[in-house]
């Protein structure tokens, strides 16, 4: 494999916008989680929204103002990974973008339903119908950002961003493209809340989070958080523990490495499911700090293990002694893994650039 | 292969169908489409259930049913239904929109009978990564799978996806290809934007009016060459060319100059070696916009060729299938390619000016050993393959 770095991080997160905002929520910030305030349908229901909805901000979104929260989220955490990695475009054909969707837009879904039911074929705005299909988000920010080489939308659950960031990894491989932006997206919706309770998970989030890949050619001066050494998705629907041993091996024997030589794993698993593969690993998730985000929950454990990596040392809720460490430079290999209760797994190594 | 369309269910139906220049497409019967500004479509109506080894029908969406039996299809004209399962394979599929019925089902019950008297059992097929999971377990297989949804552009590029995973060497075998169903969430969109004609789909003609609808499932088993060979398989065809490119342009409206479009053919056609094309399976959708850019793509690809180039959709007789256009068509082509038959653009009538294209007004026969097939879709979405007839005599 080509030596691949990550160049550019954007989180948009419950926490804020941009990688000291979500740094600071897993360094003492306080709690995120708080009662929903977008529906009132379900009292009682917490989770992690994004409070500000200005994409403003971080793109031109005039173009895109009756777009679904999902595509403002994703645009907006280009924009971020874009300004993070020091470009001014990526506009053009040598760029390409692969974005992973677990929901989609279901606000626009669930009124387009509505209206369809209530108000009959003449209700229904068109825009509810094109910017609720699963792809908009990625049709959308490739037109906000000009990006003309392969777009894809990778459907998951937790593990869709790795796979995505794992598809991203192949263009860059395959195309003649400079750069692959991974964008990972999701917004609250009551009904999708209501199943995620009866099925035992009660606190959901929803944002975005985007990361930059590019070839570590030293053509351009650019930021250089880490570089992907592995990765590997399996899926063996019977057998959860031996998918996600599987996905972690594949990654870690790409990489060129062993178990033991992982300073930190961030890991998503599904409620209820434990793997001891990993418990000498040191290990936590940003989930734990944002509520569940499916497929965003693991964009935003890649672009905090890169900035962990970045920085050499644990955010405060991830370390062991809570204290940034004198020598801050002892951080090489962090796994991120995820295993959803399909037995779908994927797993990602991203180590220091020597 | 195994495919189910409007024009049936298995690959001898829908190539007869096809040959014979029918038309799948009828007033839909899953739902009063009446009150819509087209009422018709290509819905799989002869497909009611599959036969089940290991999962129940109770839970499943109309999706993965469909899958199930194209899938079940496919593995056995490969001769490799009873072996899948003794290694790792890839399953990449393309849907726009997963288990819509059952997705529809939910929401219509949570706005008529309350969020609390919505059946959650509805939820988990309605998800579109849980139909390859669905794959898996019925099959009993193990590997990897990876869920595109590209608009219409989605089977092409499953395909295109699974074609890469052989050739690099990562897998020995892949299981790809598209589906969608027919719901009234899509027929009711695609009327909002006014895309759906209220007559009939009449790609490349001057009169054409927008698309018919169309449900099903295209599934193939791609096999590394010798690997193939060694099993003494039964060779359909090659693949040989996949490119991929993205307007950047509009949500719903292609590039006019299809630049990009041309793009993903010319990357598909370096890909292949540049070879002499015989046949181009557009993905001719029948509205004024698709068809005009596509005709500049292949111009643009093509040069003077373009012209001389038999080119056919054959939307107007099973519909348009969204994210399993590209692998149903992809099939189409395969056999256009091993019967040497091209297959007519019905409803062609009055040509286009603005779509200056060779197009296939009838059934006839054709010395086809390479065959493009393109699929573009919403979010600017393209992508193209190119098929060639095995054993290659070129």
């Amino acid at each position: 494999m080509q030596n691949l770095i990550i160049s550019g991080i954007g989180p948009l997160s419950p926490s804020g916008a941009g990688k000291e905002k979500l740094w600071e929520l897993l360094s003492g910030s306080p709690s995120v989680i708080k009662e929903i305030t977008r529906f009132s349908s379900l009292p009682g229901a917490k989770g992690g929204e994004i409070a500000d909805k200005d994409i403003d901000a971080h793109i031109d979104a005039r173009k895109f103002r009756r777009a679904a929260d999902v595509s403002k989220y994703a645009m907006a955490a280009i924009g971020l990974a874009i300004n993070d990695a020091g470009l001014d475009s990526v506009r053009g054909e040598d760029s390409a973008m692969v974005a992973a969707i677990t929901h989609g837009a279901l606000n626009y879904t669930q009124d387009y339903h509505e209206s369809l039911l209530t108000g009959g074929v003449e209700d229904i705005s068109p825009a509810l119908f094109s910017d609720s299909v699963l792809n908009a988000p990625a049709g959308n920010a490739s037109i906000c950002f000009g990006i003309q080489g392969a777009v894809h939308t990778i459907i998951g659950g937790v593990s869709a961003s790795i796979k995505a960031s794992i598809m991203a990894c192949r263009l860059l491989e395959e195309d003649s493209i400079q750069r692959a932006a991974v964008i990972a997206t999701e917004e609250i919706n009551e009904l999708s809340f209501y199943c995620r309770r009866k099925f035992g998970e009660s606190i959901m989030s929803e944002g975005a989070g985007a990361i930059l890949i590019e070839r570590n050619n030293g053509e351009r001066n650019s930021q250089r958080y880490c570089s992907i050494s592995g990765f590997s998705s399996y899926l063996d629907t019977s057998d959860l523990d031996k998918s996600f041993r599987t996905a972690v091996d594949r990654a870690l024997a790409m990489a060129g490495i062993k178990k033991q030589d992982l300073n930190f794993a961030l890991v998503d698993m599904p409620p209820g499911i434990h793997s001891g593969y990993l418990d000498n690993i040191q290990q936590n998730s940003v989930s734990r700090y944002t509520g569940n985000a499916f497929c965003v929950s693991s964009i935003w454990n890649i672009i905090i293990a890169a900035y962990i990596i970045d920085k050499g040392f644990l955010p405060e809720y991830f370390s062991e002694t809570g204290k940034k460490p004198d020598n801050a430079d002892n951080i090489k290999n962090v796994l991120v893994c995820s295993l959803e209760k399909t037995g779908s797994a994927a797993a990602m190594v991203l180590t220091k650039i020597a | 292969m195994g495919i189910i369309s409007a024009h049936g269910t298995g690959i001898e139906d829908n190539w007869l169908n096809v040959a014979e220049g029918r038309s799948g497409i009828k007033e839909i019967e899953s739902f009063d489409s009446s009150r819509y500004r087209g009422c018709s479509g290509g819905e799989a109506a002869g497909f009611t259930d599959t036969h089940l080894d290991r999962l129940k029908n109770k839970r499943l969406d109309r999706a993965s049913l469909l899958l199930i039996h194209a899938v079940r299809e496919a593995l056995s004209k490969a001769d490799i239904i009873n072996s899948i399962n003794d290694e790792d394979i890839i399953l990449s599929l393309g849907t726009t929109l997963g288990g819509m019925l059952s997705g529809q089902m939910f929401h219509q019950e949570a706005v008529k009978k309350g969020i609390d008297k919505a059946r959650v059992s509805l939820v988990s097929d309605y998800l579109a990564h849980y139909q390859p999971v669905n794959i898996f377990r019925e099959f009993d297989l193990r590997g990897d799978t990876i869920m595109f949804s590209d608009a219409c552009a989605s089977g092409a590029n499953a395909i295109g996806y699974a074609y890469r995973c052989i050739g690099n060497g990562e897998h020995n075998t892949a299981v790809c290809g598209g589906y969608d169903t027919m719901s009234e969430f899509t027929f009711a969109g695609f009327n909002s934007l006014m895309a759906v004609s209220p007559a009939m789909c009449r790609p490349f003609d001057i009169n054409r009016d927008g698309l018919v609808l169309g449900e099903g499932a295209g599934i193939l088993v791609l096999e590394e060459l010798r690997s193939a060979l060694g099993r003494n398989a039964n060779i359909f065809a090659e693949i040989i060319g996949y490119g991929k490119s993205s307007d950047a342009y509009h949500m719903t409206s292609p590039d006019p100059s299809g630049r990009q479009a041309s793009n993903a053919i010319s990357s598909a056609l370096k890909d292949a070696g540049n070879p002499d094309i015989d046949y181009i399976n557009a993905h001719g959708t029948g509205t004024k916009f698709n068809d005009a850019m596509e005709t500049a793509a292949i111009t643009h690809s093509f040069g003077d060729r373009a012209v001389s180039i038999p080119v056919s959709s054959v939307k107007p007789m099973i519909g348009h299938i969204l994210g399993g256009a590209g692998a149903v068509e992809g099939i189409i082509s395969i056999l256009s390619i091993i019967n040497k038959t091209l297959p007519p653009n019905l409803n062609y009538n009055t040509p286009d000016p603005d779509c200056g294209l060779n197009i296939v007004r009838e059934t006839s026969s054709h010395e086809i050993k390479t065959a493009l097939s393109n699929s573009f879709g919403f979010g600017g979405s393209n992508a193209s393959l190119i098929f060639r007839e095995y054993p290659c005599k070129i």
